[in-house]
């Protein structure tokens, strides 16, 4: 039977065997680390910056929004530049935000936790493995207090 | 269907893809990896509106996107697809790229026709395992009636 769509791309004679393909990826993505640490150091200067201007008050809509587009930005990228709890710690706080959406219930003390673990954790060689961990597990315990039935 | 068999290579030369992503550096990590994997023909979106032009008028044989920065519309984006059986792409197989997967993100995907959801960041040879893995079951699609290939199982999607 013929093969169609990507299928014919599969099997070929000539071409590309699976490890030399990841392996040339992962090369290849090195020459981006540059621009994603930038963006994972942009993303929290920016968080900060949110954060303090908010002082106490609950966040708009908005803004609130951008807090959960600056944390999917660190996510996107941090696990791939070898900042595994730095990527799990920003997954925490946005599960946290995507919780606080869904509940309307803003915790401002939360949300500092997890900054602060994001700042430390942005340099995991200053951090301990197992105070990496232990930091990781608190911050799910702080998302376990807001997460809703509806929201996961 | 053909899976890859074991020691044997892949020859994504001629294969085009649409990369649907708001984010700069999500394109290019994206752009970085499929081209390592040998894919020369690659288009990039940074909006649905663009996206859907690339889609009426050029064949793609793998669709990626991104809904995070377009929400709803993302998924309503993917089923006209589906629906839209006047267009060269209705089968293609469409993978959803995800930072954030919560069961909400899973249940819009699977039901307006996605065909696998993809955790980011990708580890370079997980990727590739899932895109060899649709790859094997591409054509599979076509073989279905439209309203078959929304939300059932069975269909070729292969979403979990």
């Amino acid at each position: 039977m013929e093969e169609i769509g990507l299928a014919r791309f599969i099997n070929t004679p000539t071409g590309l065997k699976p490890g030399e393909a990841a392996n040339l990826a992962s090369l290849h993505l090195e020459l981006l680390r540059g621009k994603g640490i930038a963006q994972i150091d942009d993303a929290l200067d920016s968080l900060d910056g949110y954060l303090r201007l908010l002082g106490g008050r609950t966040p708009p809509p908005a803004v609130e929004q951008e807090l959960q587009r600056l944390t999917y930005a660190i996510i996107e990228v941090a696990e791939t530049f070898g900042y595994q709890s730095l990527g799990k710690s920003a997954y925490s706080l946005f599960e946290l935000l995507d919780n606080i959406g869904v509940s309307g219930q803003w915790d401002r003390d939360a949300v500092i936790v997890h900054m602060e673990s994001l700042r430390l954790l942005r340099h995991p060689e200053a951090v301990p493995p197992e105070m990496q961990t232990h930091l990781l597990d608190r911050l799910r315990l702080v998302v376990a207090r807001h997460r809703t039935g509806s929201s996961k | 269907m053909a899976a890859l068999q074991p020691n044997s290579k892949f020859n994504f030369a001629n294969a085009s893809v649409l990369v649907v992503d708001e984010s700069q550096i999500g394109q290019e990590v994206s752009l970085t990896i499929l081209s390592s994997y040998g894919f020369r023909a690659i288009t990039r979106s940074t909006s649905l509106q663009n996206a859907t032009e690339h889609l009426r008028f050029k064949p793609f044989d793998l669709v990626l996107i991104d809904p995070y920065a377009f929400g709803e519309a993302s998924y309503k984006f993917i089923k006209w697809l589906r629906e839209d059986t006047n267009n060269p792409n209705t089968c293609v197989p469409v993978i959803v790229t995800a930072a954030y997967t919560s069961m909400r993100t899973v249940a819009a995907a699977r039901e307006c026709g996605a065909d696998y959801i993809i955790a980011k960041p990708f580890s370079c040879g997980g990727f590739l395992d899932r895109l060899l893995f649709v790859a094997s079951k591409a054509g599979h699609r076509s073989e279905l009636a439209v309203q078959q290939t929304v939300s059932q199982e069975g269909s070729g999607m292969e979403i979990w």
